[in-house]
This record gives C-alpha cells, sequence and structure tokens, in this order.
C-alpha cells in the first residue's frame, strides 16, 4: 500500500521525506476497513501508474462520487498531513495573503476546471 | 429495604439542578445514572495554533487514538464528534434504541448527559413564549436567577439581543471578546442597524455559559480555541462540575451504571427498577419520592413502560438549518492564537414582533475542528481544495438557525417490543409538513438575504435531518386538568402520587432559541415543588 500512500501525499503537496506517514496511513486504512471495490481497486493501480490523472479524477468523483472509495482514502491522508507539524503551513497562513479574494478565485476556477476535465475523463474511463 | 428521600434519575443539566436543589434541603439525594465517563478527558493547555505548529502527537489529539474521527460509524446527527466527546453517546445505540424513517435523536448515558458538550447558548423564554411552554413567567424569571448565579452566565447587557437572552434578568459576566472576523461583522450590522431592525432581525452577543471571571474554584476562560475537546480551569458550565462538587461535599450520592427502567408505586414510597448496564443485573431502588430528569426520550420511555403504554405521545423538535458562509473582507487573513470556537454573535428574527415566535442564528467561526472535515463535503479535489480553504477558513462562519416548534398531528414516539436489552424500541416520526415547512423556508430565505447585506456569500443552505437541532421537548405536557401522561405545573406526573418529571417533557411549545437555561430553571422549580410536597 505504500506507493497509494506516496502519490496521495504528493498530491496533497506533503513533501514526505520519512515513510512514517506513510507507514501510519497504511495502518489506518487497515484500522478503519476502508475497502475499495474491485473497480476501484483497479482504478488506483492506474492512478499509481499515472498519478497526473489524480486530480481531475478526483475532482469529478467529488462531483459525481463523493462517497468512492479512493476519495475516503484521500480524506485520511488529508487528515493526517492536517496533523502533522511540519505540513501546518499547508492549512494556516502565517501573514496576511495579499490578493486573496482573486488568489481563492483562481483556486477555486482551478479545482472547477480539473473537475470538468475529470468528468469527461471519468466517463471515458469508465472510472464512475 | 431502605427508603431513601428523593432519588432523581439522570445527571444532565437538569438532573444536576434538581438535585442540587434537592441537597439543599439536607435530605437523602441520590442520584441514578448509567453514567459514562469520559476517558479521553483532556488537560491540554496549550493554544490551538501552537498545538498545530509544535506537537507531533496532535493527530492522536484531533483524529482520536483509534481514529474515531475519521471512522464512518458515526451518529448521523453529530457527523463532527470530536474523539474527546464520543463517550457522550456511548451505550445509547444499545439501551436507547430508536426505530424511524426521519428523525434521528441524539441521546446520552453519560455523566453529565449532553450538557457535556453543549454550546453554552443560554437564552431566558419571553414572558409568551413561556405562556406558549406552560410555565409561570414569574416563577420561571426567579428561577433564571438561582441557575445563572450556580452556572456562570456572561454576556451584554446592552446590545439588540439582550431581551432576546437574558432580558437582564441575570447577572452577567462581561461578554466574551468577539475574534476579529466576529467584530467585524457586528460592526457592520452596526452601521445598517436600522434596516435589520425594520425586518425585525436584531444582532448581538448572546449569552454563554462560559466564566470570563474566576467564579469559586473555576477560571476564566483563555481564548486558546480548543472548545471543542478541553475545558480548561471549568470555564464552560458542564454538569459534571455540579455532581463533582455535590459528592465532595457529601451533599447526594450517585449510583453509576444503572438504566431505570420503570417504576410503580406502593402506600407512601416509589420503587424504582434499574438495570445494571455490565451485567443485566436488575435491582429495585426505593425512594419517598422520584424525580425524572432523564431527557425528554428517556423519560417518555420509562413512563410508556411504568404506565405499559400502546399509546403514542407527542414530540416537539426544532427544525434546524445551517449555512456556511463566506464573510469577503477577512479571506486570507492571518490566523491569529487568541481565538474563540464558541458561538460569537446571534441574530434573532421576531416574526411577530412580541417575542412570540423568534427563531435564532447562532454564528460561530470555523476553525478547529479542521479543514479535512470540510474538504470531504466540498465538489472540488483535495488538492486544490486545500489551497483555496486555507484562505477562506479566517473567513467562514456557520450559522446554525433554529426555527420554533409546535405540536403536529404526524409526529409522535411509541414504544414497541423488541429484542433490545429493555425489551423495546422507541418507534418515532418526525416531519415537518405545510406551513410549519413553508415558515422554515420564508425563514431561511430571510436569513440568507440578511446574511448577504453583511457582505456574506452563502455556501450552502443545509436543512439537516430532523433530531439535529438537539432540542426535545413536550411528550408529557403541562396540563391543568389531571390526564394520563400529561404533568401538573408543579412537575408531578400525573396518575402517581410521588413521581415528579424535572426535564423538558412538559414544554408544550419551543421556541427557536437554547432551550438548556429554560430546562434548568424548571429543574430548580421542580425540585422546589417535591420539597413542598414532602
Ligand atoms: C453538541 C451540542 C450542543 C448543544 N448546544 C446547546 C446550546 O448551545 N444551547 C442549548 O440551550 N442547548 C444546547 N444543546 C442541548 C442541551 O445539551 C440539552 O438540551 C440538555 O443537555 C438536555 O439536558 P437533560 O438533562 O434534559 O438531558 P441529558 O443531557 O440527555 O441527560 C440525561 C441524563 O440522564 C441519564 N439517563 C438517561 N436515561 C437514563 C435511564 N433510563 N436511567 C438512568 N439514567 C439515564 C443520562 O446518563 C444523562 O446523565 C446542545 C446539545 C449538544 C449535543
Amino acid at each position: 500500500m505504500l506507493p497509494e500512500a506516496k502519490i496521495f501525499a504528493q498530491y496533497l503537496d506533503a513533501k514526505v521525506d520519512d515513510e512514517a506517514l506513510l507507514i501510519k496511513y497504511t495502518k489506518a486504512i487497515e484500522k478503519l476497513k476502508l475497502s475499495l471495490s474491485e473497480k476501484e481497486a483497479s482504478v488506483l493501480r492506474y492512478l499509481i501508474k499515472m498519478p497526473f490523472l489524480l486530480p481531475f479524477a478526483d475532482g469529478a468523483w467529488a462531483f459525481l462520487n463523493p462517497k468512492n472509495g479512493i476519495r475516503k482514502r484521500i480524506m485520511v491522508m488529508s487528515a493526517f498531513i492536517e496533523t502533522e507539524p511540519q505540513f501546518v503551513q499547508l492549512f494556516l497562513n502565517e501573514k496576511d495573503v495579499s490578493f486573496s479574494v482573486f488568489k481563492m478565485l483562481f483556486r477555486g476556477s482551478v479545482a472547477v476546471l480539473r473537475g470538468i476535465i475529470g468528468v469527461f475523463l471519468i466517463l471515458v474511463l469508465g472510472w464512475k | 429495604m431502605e427508603i431513601i428521600d428523593y432519588i432523581v434519575v439522570g445527571s444532565g443539566c437538569t438532573g444536576a439542578m434538581a438535585a442540587e436543589t434537592l441537597a439543599e434541603s439536607g435530605k437523602r439525594v441520590l442520584v441514578i445514572d448509567v453514567g459514562v465517563e469520559n476517558e479521553n478527558a483532556s488537560t491540554e493547555n496549550t493554544d490551538f495554533i501552537a498545538k498545530r505548529f509544535n506537537d507531533k502527537q496532535q493527530s492522536d489529539f484531533f483524529l482520536g487514538k483509534e481514529l474515531e474521527v475519521l471512522s464512518e460509524n458515526s451518529h448521523p446527527n453529530i457527523p463532527q464528534q470530536m474523539a474527546q466527546r464520543k463517550f457522550m453517546t456511548e451505550l445509547t445505540d444499545k439501551f436507547l434504541p430508536v426505530r424511524s424513517n426521519n428523525f434521528f435523536p441524539v441521546e446520552s448515558l453519560a455523566l453529565g448527559g449532553l450538557g457535556s458538550g453543549w454550546g453554552l447558548g443560554s437564552c431566558v423564554f419571553s414572558e409568551n413564549e413561556l405562556k406558549k411552554v406552560g410555565l409561570s413567567t414569574t416563577l420561571m424569571n426567579e428561577s433564571y436567577k438561582a441557575i445563572a448565579s450556580r452556572i456562570g452566565i456572561s454576556g451584554e447587557k446592552n446590545d439588540d439581543v439582550c431581551s432576546f437572552c437574558h432580558n437582564n434578568l441575570i447577572d452577567l459576566q462581561p461578554s466574551i471578546k468577539l475574534n476579529p472576523a466576529a467584530e467585524s461583522l457586528y460592526q457592520r450590522y452596526r452601521k445598517k442597524e436600522v434596516y435589520f431592525n425594520q425586518k425585525k432581525l436584531f444582532i448581538g452577543r448572546p449569552a454563554i455559559a462560559l466564566l470570563t471571571e474566576n467564579k469559586a474554584d473555576r477560571q476564566a476562560y483563555t481564548y486558546k480555541d480548543l472548545d471543542f475537546y478541553a475545558n480548561e480551569g471549568n470555564s464552560a458550565y458542564r454538569p459534571a462540575i455540579t455532581i463533582h462538587n455535590l459528592l465532595k461535599k457529601g451533599k447526594i450520592e450517585y449510583q453509576k451504571g444503572w438504566l431505570a427502567l420503570r417504576f410503580w408505586e406502593e402506600n407512601d414510597y416509589t420503587i424504582l427498577e434499574c438495570m445494571h448496564v455490565e451485567t443485566n443485573k436488575k435491582q429495585l431502588f426505593y425512594a419517598t419520592k422520584l424525580i425524572l430528569s432523564a431527557s425528554t426520550l428517556s423519560t417518555a420511555r420509562i413512563v410508556m413502560r411504568s404506565f405499559q403504554s400502546k399509546d403514542k405521545l407527542p414530540i416537539l423538535c426544532n427544525a434546524y438549518t445551517y449555512m456556511p458562509m463566506v464573510y469577503w473582507p477577512f479571506v486570507g487573513k492571518r490566523n491569529i492564537d487568541q481565538f474563540c470556537g464558541l458561538v460569537q454573535l446571534a441574530m434573532f428574527y421576531d416574526k411577530n414582533a412580541d417575542h412570540s415566535e423568534v427563531a435564532m442564528a447562532s454564528i460561530y467561526n470555523y476553525r478547529s475542528m479542521l479543514n479535512f472535515r470540510i474538504l470531504k463535503q466540498m465538489p472540488l479535489n483535495y488538492a486544490d481544495g486545500m489551497k483555496f480553504l486555507k484562505l477562506l477558513i479566517p473567513a467562514l462562519f456557520i450559522a446554525g438557525i433554529f426555527h420554533p416548534a409546535d405540536y403536529q398531528a404526524q409526529n409522535f414516539i411509541k414504544l414497541q417490543k423488541s429484542d433490545s436489552p429493555t425489551g423495546d424500541t422507541l418507534l418515532t416520526n418526525y416531519s415537518f409538513e405545510g406551513n410549519e415547512a413553508n415558515q422554515i423556508i420564508e425563514t431561511e430565505k430571510l436569513y440568507a438575504k440578511a446574511f448577504f447585506k453583511l457582505n456574506c456569500l452563502i455556501l450552502n443552505k443545509i436543512r439537516t435531518s430532523t433530531g439535529a437541532s438537539i432540542h426535545y421537548s413536550g411528550t408529557l405536557p403541562f396540563s391543568e386538568n389531571e390526564q394520563l401522561y400529561h404533568l401538573s405545573p408543579a412537575g408531578k406526573l400525573f396518575g402517581t402520587n410521588n413521581v415528579f418529571v424535572a426535564d423538558g417533557s412538559g414544554f408544550k411549545f419551543l421556541p427557536g432559541k437554547g432551550l438548556t437555561l429554560s430546562l434548568m430553571a424548571n429543574a430548580h422549580l421542580v425540585a422546589q415543588n417535591v420539597l413542598k410536597n414532602a
């Protein structure tokens, strides 16, 4: 399960330099019994090989299938990253951010665009 | 056979207040409770920001050692449960089972009951509201004072909402300092006050059961923003504080692990049958007077079992809508150290301009519950969503709107035989229909418009499933006439000689406000009536 943990951490911009977080994630998935359907497992194998597709697929599931098993696992990684002191600046502003409304709208638009592309992607690839 | 003067069932807000009043008489008081205790109680004394930046073990604290917070088995109406508060609802699935398609009440079998995690919002009911509830204004006003001086309440003496919150009836400690975003929102309201007041909308600082000054051995609040996880210095009022104090002073006895099942009366005493939650062993307790304060629904179960009822009882529950919203001027602001996660402001809507049918929106800043909980609900991919939220969080408000509730024919509870440990399950139905449903929609629209006027962009309008308000009452309505399944205005259960009900079961109307201060004031009155009746 480590490759999966690695691509999720990278996807969330967490530069992981030790394996502790990845191991913690792996144990958590077992503990929480977050199993994947056969189809989800095969999609995840693709994503491990082609991680650049992850933001698109994730964005599409967020629209169309928020209960998707892979998305649930990303949530676990996101919760772990959020509670690691080394990544806190990914979640909290330490200073006022200039042009913040503009930046937020930009980030929101990018996310929506990725979601729209993702919808086509998962429909074409049958990943819904 | 040992006959105790007063047996109180339950140690929640109502049980604690009733026990304290009864204990003042010097007679023997026994509190019987299931009393699940908090094994994850936190003695944390750092602040949220310091913890986030420094504590390497913080995931145990925020997500739970057993990852409780990430598990999918949470109650539908408390999806945001913290590991430190999980004990509040433990054992309820097993011992307070409910069957329903549409009503999922939150109940507690904990020491301190739901009061172990209540939001502290404290409102007195107006004269018109008390009339509809079935309570005497004069007596309740006296009782509000007594309760406020016991538990400690802070609030603002002179703003637009004091007549909705405390009506200058109670001694207040100074109100909390507002978070910067809430202060800014409030100032914006002040500039547009006339417009809002014409629409019968009023914003101000709600009264809350939180100390801003030291009181006895409890300490003033310290703005560490860990309000959902810890209670440093016991600044927030929790009923367990009262129970522990009474026990320390030897004023009450406390038996935990016992689930009260039913009662019956013999000559001049009452017998209470209880079951031990670990062994299922049954035991009888004997009292001169029995005071039920096990919460509206749990008391109803005990009464229905005792009367072998096959009837339906009525039930009231506030409808609850919440709206996450962004306050534009605070997008991208720096996160500050001194911060408060408790209710900041309240917006009241006085529909008839006479305090008879009021709705209330409690306004919170969102921060210490962490971003991942929002991310999983957002229609955005996680990576972009994280960056988006980082900018948005300082500007994020949640407004929770409570709508007033009157009896509706379709809403009921009923006890049904089942193979649960108690031998029964509570069958419930609750829906909002007709005029009530239309009024809810109208009120939501009005609030959305009002927040927009204050530069807030509403992200969503979530009408929660019924039961989510966690405000329940009215199963055994107050009545002047003696009839079964009703309470006398003094809290005595008709059909009995010595059984009293001190929780919300008698309230025949639920204003769209926090009910708990009124529940506690009523419990104090009921206990006084028990003493008079002795
Ligand atoms: C997250 C949250 C926030 C809230 N915020 C607010 C707010 O801001 N303002 C407000 O006014 N209200 C609020 N409430 C509601 C408030 O908590 C309740 O109205 C109040 O706690 C009810 O008190 P109670 O004593 O009637 O019942 P409970 O708190 O439910 O206590 C019941 C007690 O009885 C015991 N018990 C139950 N059944 C039995 C039995 N059969 N045998 C033995 N013992 C039994 C339990 O162990 C418990 O000790 C909130 C609730 C929650 C959960």
